[in-house]
């Protein structure tokens, strides 16, 4: 395959300012329980390519399934390309690598048969469906994709990328007296089907907590103090501030570059948030872009200050920045766009009982069911606790959060010692390539004032 | 399509998706790029001793490669409650959705962009507004086979453009979005700006205006109604009707909602993105008044879980996915509506008159995270992306970092206050829906 890149390449490089081609050879399989019968089990096999060209800093993407059309794809993209012409071709430059990198698997999800994945699955839908006939649905999935993705462009970088990317998640919903409540619990990996096993326990919590739940009063809207646990934290760290830092978003924006010079204050003193494409086993990690660029660990904000920005070498080229790897595209049918991978809050220094310090009423926020990126950010949690006179107090549901990016970061008071990166199934939707796999981490941290939606 | 691999006896479906889609993007106000994708995939579903496996693939992988697969897979496969026999009556001719006018060329749309934002930066009102487009073009072919029918096909094609507008200040970035499902001529750049009211939209917008945290009477934008709705469909699902976490399991031939509430599933509405023949398992759509007068009259499913509760299936098994329009093709079918028509109400007041009828209260336009959540229940609680505040019955300002909470059974049940009189089509391209006011809307 890197041969018959290599070859193309050599055939057309010439006729535009950069030329990239991208095969991907994707496997994957999944598996879902719903109730107490297997409601699915599927697998998938594709092949398909992906070709840029950019000439004059006009784009023409075209992907394909039929690799037979590759030739008339890149002489389309080429068309394209020059169609969009406009001054000159901004692309930051970055090392030329030949290289086939290997996935690094601690257990291989390919190693078990499809019986042994659905014993575990099965084991812990009985979990749920056995505990209490208040839980009246229960959804188990799993799901794992392993990809081989040759990538070469018209600078001479030719790289074979093996991916993996597995996650499962247990969803329930219970009934009773009228309300209706859900919840999950999931766990995803790079790297490790050992994530899958053995979360009995995991399960049976969430159960218990699923069953507190359906009895607890949904939280009363209002402003509040709220602290965030690691999970929900991710999610806050992704929709709050993650997608303002990819820089496709504002490269080719005055007012936007104006607003987010580095050096501008975000945040509070003590925030520090970085993206890393380097934590191996997370559903973040790779080791190169989808362009071909080495991937980092990038600072986005220091001391409250942005000091970075995720990007792709064409955003790096016109903010006169080096490339941090973060060009992702979820697969051969999309171009690749500025992406997270996994995105933090850093640690800090307090203890939990330090950050329910000084709150007469707040509310705690756990685990999150997802949400959404922008200057108004919004992100939903599992559950809560109301904290009352510097306690958790009462278990509470229904909670949603809204807050906007210039004031909620400098409303982050305090953050604790108590990192984690807590993998999730799904991923991010961003231009509509879904579900990227990303992570998001964090310490507990504490935001003084946020918008909670409840009734 | 080719059958051959498959043996009479063989219990099958084989679903096959061509997409041809193209893009023109422009991004704050330059030409940016195109983007060109060719899709063609293939899911076979096969059922041996009712067993179900799913195996899928793009169209490169031989029909024989998934077969085996398959086949591998129907010992440890799912329980199947139904066969892919015996659904001869499914049968019927293939025809085509097709509108000529969704194909446009590439130089057509540039023409058409660089128009419309020749027209946007003559708006010297305007002149802080940066302007980003995407106009597309889409044909799709679904087509599918099974042990009962041979094959069957319809194409549909839709075109249309958004435009994104968005103005950075240091304290705010006002970003607002206007859809056009279909593909405007360049002479008609300025009746589609009347008819979308963009500059009073801009104007408002700009001015930003400060809403306490209380209960407020609230009308609700089609867009806005668009992402409630989900919940509504979650409801109306068979699947959540038979795992009794419906909250209107039992409400059939009963009101659900107020009377003046009728919606209509319509795969047959030729301007909805979601027309269509039949379902992605081979069931005819047909268009079905699922709440009338306020009350409950049909739910919607698919094959399994109509077998499951011993109905008809109603063509409403859908490979759809939430985040974008093409379809999963890994996935088991799913329930989804199609075009939904919430019925405005013929003597009902016009949007600008249940403006003029509040006194106190707020314009809610998108909420695009209202499906986000415990939604099952109804329970809804969504991000206003775009909102105004009502004072003594006029618009006055854009209403920022606020949330609406509710629940759509309550919200188009004791709430309701009125529906209008006009109906649009939603930001989905789907959906034609009005504007409906609701009283006593939680807003935090």
């Amino acid at each position: 395959m890197k041969n018959r890149i290599k070859e193309l390449l050599r055939k057309f490089k010439d006729r535009v300012d950069y030329l990239e081609l991208r095969i991907e050879e994707i496997e994957n399989s999944g598996m879902v329980y719903t109730g107490k019968t297997l409601s699915s089990l599927s697998q998938s096999e594709s092949i398909g390519g992906a070709i840029r060209a950019c000439h004059n800093g006009g784009w023409g993407f075209c992907s394909f399934v039929n690799l037979d059309h590759a030739e008339s794809m890149i002489q389309k993209a080429i068309e394209q390309a020059k169609l969009f012409q406009k001054d000159r071709t901004y692309l930051a430059s970055c090392e030329v690598v030949e290289e086939d990198v290997k996935a690094v698997i601690i257990d291989d999800p390919r190693n078990y048969s499809l019986e042994k994945k659905l014993k575990i699955m099965k084991e812990y839908m009985e979990i749920v469906m056995n505990i209490d006939p208040v839980i009246k649905t229960c959804e188990v999935y799993y799901g794992d994709t392993f990809k081989n993705v040759y990538f070469g462009n018209s600078d001479g970088t030719l790289i074979s990328q093996e991916k993996l990317d597995l996650s499962f998640a247990v969803r329930m919903n219970a009934q009773k007296n009228g309300v209706i409540q859900s919840m999950h619990f999931s766990d995803g990996s790079s790297n490790n089907y050992g994530i899958v096993k053995n979360r009995q326990k995991d399960v049976e919590k969430s159960c218990k907590k699923i069953l507190e739940l359906i009895e607890s009063p949904a939280v009363k809207g209002g402003i509040y103090p709220v602290i965030v646990n690691q999970s929900l934290g991710g999610t806050f760290v992704h929709e709050a501030f993650g997608h303002t830092s990819e820089a496709d978003v504002y490269m080719d924006n005055k007012q936007m570059r104006d607003n987010f010079t580095l050096g501008k204050e975000l945040g509070s003193p003590i925030l520090n948030i970085f993206d890393s494409g380097i934590d191996i086993g997370s559903r973040g990690y790779l080791k190169y872009d989808d362009e071909g660029v080495r991937t980092e660990k990038t600072y986005l904000i220091k001391n409250g200050n942005l000091c970075g920005r995720l990007h792709s070498r064409e955003s790096a080229g016109k903010f006169n920045e080096k490339p941090t790897g973060n060009a992702r595209a979820v697969d051969y049918r999309f171009p690749p766009i500025c992406r997270m991978r996994n995105t933090a809050v850093d640690n800090g220094t307090s203890t939990f009982e330090e950050l329910l310090d000084g709150i007469d009423l707040g509310v705690y926020a756990i685990d999150s069911y997802g949400g959404m990126g922008g200057e108004q950010f919004s992100f939903v949690a599992l559950y809560g606790y109301m904290i009352r006179n510097g306690k958790l107090a009462e278990l509470v549901r229904n909670v949603s959060l809204s807050g906007n990016l210039f004031k909620t970061l400098k409303n982050i008071d305090a953050i604790g010692n108590d990192y984690e990166i807590p993998e999730g199934a799904g991923g991010c939707g961003k231009g509509s390539q879904f579900p990227l796999p990303v992570a998001g981490s964090s310490p507990h941290f504490r935001i003084k004032e946020i918008t909670v939606g409840g009734v | 399509m080719n059958t051959n691999v498959f043996t009479r006896d063989l219990d099958y479906e084989l679903f096959k998706y061509f997409r041809n889609y193209s893009e023109v993007n422009f991004v704050d106000n330059q030409l940016k790029q195109s983007k060109t994708t060719e899709y063609e995939g293939k899911t076979l579903r096969l059922i041996k001793d009712k067993k179900l496996a799913l195996v899928s693939g793009t169209e490169n992988i031989p029909d024989g490669v998934l077969l085996k697969k398959g086949n591998d897979a129907l010992p440890f496969a799912s329980s199947a409650n139904f066969s892919f026999k015996g659904f001869e009556k499914f049968s019927q001719d293939s025809s085509s959705l097709v509108n000529e006018s969704d194909f446009i060329q590439t130089e057509k749309s540039i023409e058409h962009g660089k128009a419309l934002l020749d027209r946007l930066s003559n708006l010297k009102e305007f002149s802080d507004f940066s302007y980003s487009m995407t106009l597309w073009s889409a044909k799709e072919a679904i087509r599918i086979g099974n042990s009962s029918f041979n094959e069957k096909e319809f194409d549909r094609s839709h075109s249309g453009f958004y435009l994104l507008t968005k103005r950075v200040m240091p304290d705010d970035i006002l970003i607002l979005y206007f859809v056009s499902h279909k593909f405007i001529d360049v002479s008609e750049i300025d009746s589609w700006l009347s008819e979308i009211d963009f500059n009073r939209t801009l104007e408002l917008s700009k001015n930003i205006v400060t809403l306490d945290t209380g209960k407020y009477p609230t009308i609700f934008h089609p867009d806005a109604l668009m992402s409630m709705l989900i919940s509504l469909v979650k409801g109306l699902s068979m699947k959540s009707v038979y795992e009794k976490i419906s909250p209107i399991k039992d409400k059939l031939n009963q009101p659900i909602f107020d009377e003046r509430i009728t919606i209509i599933d319509d795969p047959t509405y030729a301007k909805g993105t979601k027309r269509a023949l039949f379902d992605d398992e081979g069931v005819p759509c047909s268009k079905k008044k699922i709440v009338e007068d306020g009350v409950l009259k049909y739910f919607l499913t698919d094959l399994e879980y109509a077998t499951k509760c011993g109905v008809e299936p109603t063509g409403n098994g859908f490979k759809e996915s939430i985040i974008n329009d093409s379809k999963l093709m890994g996935a088991q079918p799913s329930i989804w509506a199609t075009n939904l028509d919430l019925h405005a109400l013929n003597d009902g007041p016009s949007v600008e008159d249940m403006i003029k009828d509040i006194k106190n209260g707020i314009f809610i336009h998108d909420c695009p995270d209202s499906w986000m959540g415990n939604i099952v229940s109804g329970d809804m609680s969504g991000n206003i992306t775009q909102g105004y505040k009502i004072e003594n019955g006029k618009l006055t300002g854009r209403v920022k970092n606020k949330r609406y909470s509710g629940n759509i059974y309550n919200l188009l049940g004791s709430q309701l206050v009125t529906i209008s009189n006009e109906a649009k089509m939603a930001a989905n391209g789907a959906d034609k829906l009005p504007y409906i006011m609701s009283n006593d809307v939680s807003i935090t």
